[in-house]
């Protein structure tokens, strides 16, 4: 009977899975990528935002919305659709904006430039027509926000304060905040956020504040972009009305948590800053603006000729107390001085920095006297009064006494020894630095030696060759010794005895003839010698020279008397037994030979 | 013509002999050159006679200290800190580079977050005190100890040597491996896990790759940074948990 030729199992999923994997090869093949934006509407208002969405054709790609200056542009996500028809697969990356206008009148979505790999491509541009037409409010608003500057006039380089607030009246969730670039400024958000309850026009509001601490960079008109807040408001019921009690059951409880989006923004900000004044002051100005002040102190107003003292000089105070620049002190020549790394100390509050800087100077005077050092200044632009201010630290005096007077108080003088008493000795002193340097240079000629680290080829390359050495002395004593090796000798004969007597043709006493004489070469075989007999003795002895396991060696010697005895005692040997000694014999051989 | 055929490959010899004397002589005197001009105050002369020397691809931890030395005294910190970097990489024993590099590191302006202290640190402790070549060395030689012994071993299986070594093979097994271990561990760092300086004075750190995107936080000259990606023109670094952001390449060299 003929059999039917089946097409394989497997076959089907089989052209399934290469349809679906060239599916993608054929649509990256055949599409041309394309790039296209459209809007939902031309016509909008300042309070309405428009949605911008841009569609990529046949890639993937990165578009750039920085070209959009008529708009603020609030990312809406990405998606992905995928298409079928006329047996071409076509996938879509799609891009979602919201655009908020921030001017009236034709305001233009330009070209907007899409990058995929080294390929740049573009879109269309679109005009949109904004108007002003606001809002009518005929009862208090539920929720607004808004956006504050604590000083709209300020200097440069004066520390301000933004404020973004949001109130409302009923619940926000899921809101997604999007703070306003601060062109040049520089911008600090203060950690904590509040909240509080406020009332405005006999409403009470809840409120929630965030603000920043802010420095002008650069003067004349500045503007600060509204913040913008994305959140979901809980909106009024219809309950209420059927009953008359609106106010009870317009509550967002009642009303079945019904949220609406919405997208709420402050005004811009506009500033005007001012420059400062020019400066004309004794002391070097480093562009300080606040309130600051200055005190200076020595560890040590008493000391030897080579002893140190440590002058600090600090300065406190609010505003941007970090580009506090170094004090430089006119100090006598008599003392050296060596300068140490500036310590600053500065928090953010809630009116903008404050704290101070310490700069610390390490004094050893070069002889005794009585030295003056004059007290260090500054200058700063005081923002209250309008004007430069100097301040100055008051002068100190270091009294320097020649080396080796010391004060019988000095807890370092040496005690003068008590007469039969042993000299007691100094109390250490942890030594500090006096002075920061780097190390200098290395001159010696070594320096141009190339010392690079192996590169991970030649590193494996030398640890191939013990290996490959290794190998051709096993594979050279494979082939020289083999032949002539009385071990390998023997140990073949052993092995073509074991066999021989596995048939089972053969007789009782060829068997046991042939067992014995297979224990006894793999015993010479371990021992590395040629021969024919051995005595039980002479077994042990070999086995035990050549460190055998004791056990092995033991069970070696009752085996071969157990096979004369059998063979000399004239037993009947049946399979079993036969099975039972060649058994025993070949696990001792394997424990001798391994 | 054997005679011929000598003689031109002999001047060829020679002629190649003679062009390696001769650049090695002019390297000997730029470097001599670069220490005057360090020593009499003239860094950036001396930094560009350095840059000189390692721009021919010579890599040597000392160089690389000279360098890191002069951009120090020419004020230029990212630099001296990206100098020393590569410099403890090759030299990590040495004390002078040590001790620079700690003072450089006082004059960075941002304070570390986070632990240097890593699982991969504690392991391979002895990285930062041996130098790379050192290490390579001590796994070659280790790795070729091993194999004699176990070459002995085998002689002594077949009744040729007398001692077997036996009892040496472990232990140097396990150094070998640790030591081989820790070369290969060197390698996948310098080729995998990247490590970039700050150069400039100060730097935007941002959310995306153009300018107007939003700056999360500012970086200032000599921070230490891991890079985490990649891109055209962009790096994205790692500061601390939770400070991730993008620089452009011109803002961050690669350690």
């Amino acid at each position: 009977m003929k059999k039917v030729k089946r097409l394989p199992t497997y076959l089907p999923g089989l052209m399934v899975f290469f349809l679906l994997a060239g599916m993608p090869c054929g649509w990256v093949h055949s599409a041309e990528m394309k790039a296209n934006a459209s809007v939902d509407r031309t016509r909008t208002t300042m309070d309405t935002p428009i949605t911008l969405t841009v569609v990529i054709q046949g890639g993937e790609g990165r578009v750039d919305t920085s070209a959009i200056r008529d708009f603020k542009v609030v990312s809406g996500g990405t998606s992905t659709s995928i298409k079928m028809y006329n047996q071409e697969v076509e996938r879509e990356l799609i891009y979602k904006y919201r655009l908020i206008p921030l001017k009236k009148g034709k305001c233009l979505v330009p070209a907007l430039h899409v990058r995929s790999g080294e390929k740049t491509y573009k879109t269309g541009p679109i005009t949109i027509t904004v108007s002003n037409q606001s809002e009518k409010r005929s009862e208090p608003r539920r929720y607004f926000v808004r956006a504050e500057i604590s000083d709209p006039n300020p200097y440069e380089g004066q520390q301000l304060v933004y404020t973004f607030k949001l109130f409302h009246t009923v619940d926000i969730r899921n809101t997604r905040f999007q703070e306003p670039r601060f062109n040049h400024f520089t911008a600090k958000r203060l950690e904590k956020q509040k909240n509080y309850q406020t009332i405005l026009n006999h409403v009470q509001y809840q409120v929630v504040e965030l603000s920043w601490i802010l420095v002008p960079l650069k003067t004349g008109k500045q503007t600060i972009e509204p913040a913008v807040l994305q959140c979901d408001v809980s909106m009024p019921g219809r309950r209420g009305r059927r009953f008359g009690i609106d106010s009870f059951f317009d509550d967002s409880f009642f009303s079945r948590g019904r949220l609406e989006k919405k997208i709420l923004k402050t005004r811009t900000l506009t500033l005007e800053v001012k420059p400062l004044p020019e400066y004309t002051g004794d002391y070097k100005f480093a562009g300080l603006v606040g309130r600051f002040d200055i005190k200076a102190a020595l560890n040590e107003k008493e000391i030897n000729v080579g002893d140190s003292a440590t002058l600090s000089i600090t300065v406190s105070g609010t505003g941007n107390i970090m580009d506090v620049a170094e004090m430089d002190v006119a100090f006598p020549k008599a003392l050296k001085t060596y300068r140490d790394n500036p310590e600053e100390d500065v928090k953010l509050g809630q009116e903008g920095y404050y704290g101070s800087k310490t700069f610390r100077f390490a004094l050893v005077p070069l002889q005794a006297g009585r030295f003056e050092i004059p007290g260090a200044g500054f200058s700063y632009f005081d923002v209250a009064a309008g004007g430069y201010r100097s301040r100055s630290a008051e002068a100190l005096f270091l009294d320097v006494r020649p080396s080796g007077e010391l004060d019988t108080d000095d807890p370092r003088a040496p005690e003068k020894p008590v007469q039969g008493s042993a000299p007691k000795k100094f109390r250490k002193k942890k030594v500090e630095f006096t002075g920061r340097d780097i190390l200098p240079v290395k001159n010696e000629l070594n320096a141009l030696e190339n010392k690079a680290p192996l590169s991970i080829i030649r590193f494996l390359f030398y640890l191939i060759i013990p290996v490959l050495l290794w190998g051709m002395t096993r594979l050279t004593l494979l082939l020289t010794l083999k032949k002539d090796d009385p071990a390998s000798i023997m140990a073949q004969r052993a092995d073509e005895l074991l066999k021989d007597i596995s048939n089972k043709d053969k007789t009782d006493e060829l068997f046991l003839q042939n067992l014995y004489r297979a224990l006894i070469s793999t015993v010479l075989s371990r021992a590395g010698l040629l021969g024919e007999s051995l005595t039980y003795t002479e077994v042990k002895t070999l086995l035990d020279k050549n460190r055998c396991n004791e056990d092995a060696a033991d069970r070696m010697v009752a085996l071969l008397k157990r096979i004369d005895s059998i063979k000399y005692g004239g037993h009947e040997i049946n399979p079993a037994l036969r099975e039972e000694l060649l058994m025993e014999a070949r696990k001792i051989i394997r424990e001798i030979v391994s | 013509m054997k005679k011929k055929f000598k003689l031109v490959l002999s001047l060829v010899l020679l002629g190649h002999l003679l062009a390696a004397l001769s650049q090695a002589t002019e390297r000997t005197r730029t470097f001599l050159d670069a220490v005057r001009d360090y020593n009499q105050g003239h860094f950036s002369e001396a930094i560009d006679k350095f840059n000189k020397i390692a721009g021919n691809g010579v890599v040597n931890g000392k160089l690389y200290y000279n360098l890191g030395n002069s951009y120090l005294k020419n004020n230029e910190l990212g630099m001296a800190i990206l100098w020393y970097e590569r410099a403890m990489r090759l030299n990590p024993d040495d004390p002078d580079l040590k001790f620079n590099y700690q003072y450089a590191g006082s004059l960075v302006k941002d304070q570390k977050e986070g632990s240097d202290i890593t699982l991969a640190r504690i392991l391979f402790f002895w990285r930062h005190y041996l130098k790379a070549t050192t290490i390579q060395a001590v796994a070659i030689i280790l790795n070729c100890l091993l194999w004699i012994l176990v070459t002995a071993m085998l002689l002594n299986n077949r009744g040729i040597i007398k001692y077997s070594f036996r009892a040496y093979v472990i232990p140097v097994f396990c150094l070998s491996v640790i030591f081989t271990l820790t070369v290969f561990y060197n390698f996948y760092e310098n080729r995998y896990d990247h490590h970039a300086i700050i150069i400039p004075e100060k730097v935007h750190v941002r959310s995306g790759l153009s300018g107007d995107s939003t700056e999360l936080f500012i970086l200032h000259s000599g921070t230490k940074v891991r890079v985490e990606e990649e891109g055209e023109n962009h790096y994205k670094i790692f500061f601390s948990e939770g400070k991730i952001g993008w620089v452009t390449k011109a803002d961050a060299a690669l350690i």
